[in-house]
């Protein structure tokens, strides 16, 4: 008998498969959708909230296509699982705002549109900054780009394979740099 | 233009809205994930934060992945701290119990075998709403069924669908059956289990809202 073994599924193997059958899948399925579900809404924009159980059912589908692709039953684990969910989340994500795709439903609703895509005052300053890092030797820009994504000095060095008071000082400097180029722009830090 | 950029916050608000041509060369969502992960060389994690300062979409995703990456590390790190010594502490105790109650078995016990199978059953996913494209069914039967029949309905309990001898417990819907039904009608399906002795297990019947 093929059985399924832990920390695997046996999703959507091909319909015409005469193989044995394999182990009840339910309770392994009602994990695998809880597992998703919970990645998928910690990561999913509030915009595209309403997609979630959708994003589910194509990380699933995702899932199930790899074994497929396999012939075999697929090893997972929380990361495994935490990339499939994250990957149709870009995926999605991308989609819409390449195509400025409206909510259903919400055609009229300003709030309900990306940001990003909405023209603003900021955004111009946003392009500002993005042409004075163009500017910056590679590795200051590297860590200024990391700073201004939220990152912590001690996660910059972490990333960029830095030592701390090295990616300190890249930092620091890289962002007195963008701000004196900002001022030459006219945009006063 | 004078606009006032006052602090680290709004320079990194002001940055997540600049805009950008749309790019083809944009990584897949996995290398993103990979390299949020640690998992890249220094190399490839260089070229691709490189290609943050000019994409907003990346840079999207890359804060995605980190919250992720995040998660996980503080996953392992109270692993490691709290979880290990608490799991030698009882996997010693475990050991210790299931010593001692191993040798107060009596050696000649009887062996107790129990009863007749209990009657087979099919339980069936519970999914509120499935797109057409994406119509995947999936169920739980008995490891000694010979194979099951899917049949799916619309409202009125037309036949919209039917397949037999499936020897998995899921099933992908072809999108092509379900065209003539709008989104939000309701789809019923229902699995017949075969068993070797010839009998048959019906589940219960469930309902999907199709999107």
């Amino acid at each position: 008998m093929n059985v399924t073994l832990p920390g695997t599924i046996g999703l959507n193997k091909l319909p015409d498969d005469t193989s044995t059958i394999p182990a009840p899948l339910h309770e392994r399925y009602r994990e695998l959708h809880l597992t998703l579900t919970r990645a998928v809404r910690r990561i999913c924009p509030r915009w595209l909230a309403e997609e979630a159980e959708d994003l589910v059912q194509e990380a699933l589908l995702k899932l199930a296509q790899r074994e497929r692709r396999e012939q075999n039953v697929v090893a997972l684990n929380k990361t495994y699982l935490n990339k499939v969910a994250y990957s149709v989340v870009v995926d999605e994500m991308r989609r819409r705002q390449r195509r400025l795709e409206p909510i259903d439903g919400a055609d009229d609703d300003v709030e309900e549109i990306p940001d990003a895509i909405t023209p603003s005052a900021d955004g111009i300053i946003g392009d500002a900054i993005a042409d004075c890092l163009s500017r910056l030797k590679a590795d200051r820009r590297r860590a200024v780009t990391l700073h201004l994504l939220g990152h912590s000095v001690p996660e910059t060095a972490h990333i960029l394979g830095f030592k701390a008071k090295q990616a300190e000082n890249l930092v620091y400097r890289g962002i007195a740099q963008l701000r004196e180029c900002l001022l030459g722009k006219g945009v006063y830090p | 233009m004078s606009t006032p950029v006052n602090d680290l916050a709004r320079l990194s608000r002001a940055f997540a809205l600049r805009s950008g041509a749309e790019r083809q060369d944009c990584p897949d969502p996995e290398t993103v994930f990979e390299a949020a992960m640690g998992g890249l060389g220094r190399d490839q994690t260089d070229a691709l934060i490189d290609h943050l300062t000019q994409c907003v979409e990346c840079s999207q995703a890359w804060q995605l992945a980190s919250a992720l990456a995040e998660e996980n590390t503080q996953v392992t790190r109270i692993s490691a701290t709290w979880t290990q010594p608490l799991a030698i502490a009882a996997m010693v105790t475990f050991v210790a119990i299931g010593a001692t109650f191993l040798a107060m078995l009596p050696q000649d016990q009887t062996p107790v075998y129990r009863d007749a199978p209990q009657s087979a059953t099919v339980t069936l996913s519970e999914t509120g709403s499935l797109k057409r494209r994406a119509f995947l069914l999936i169920w739980s039967g008995d490891e000694q069924a010979t194979g099951y029949t899917l049949r799916v309905s619309d409202e009125k309990l037309a036949r919209l669908f039917v397949t037999r001898d499936l020897k998995v417990t899921e099933y992908l819907v072809p999108e092509a059956s379900l065209d003539n039904l709008p989104s939000g009608a309701v789809v019923y399906w229902q699995i017949e289990m075969q068993l070797p002795n010839g009998q048959i297990v019906q589940s219960a019947t469930a309902r999907v809202t199709l999107r």
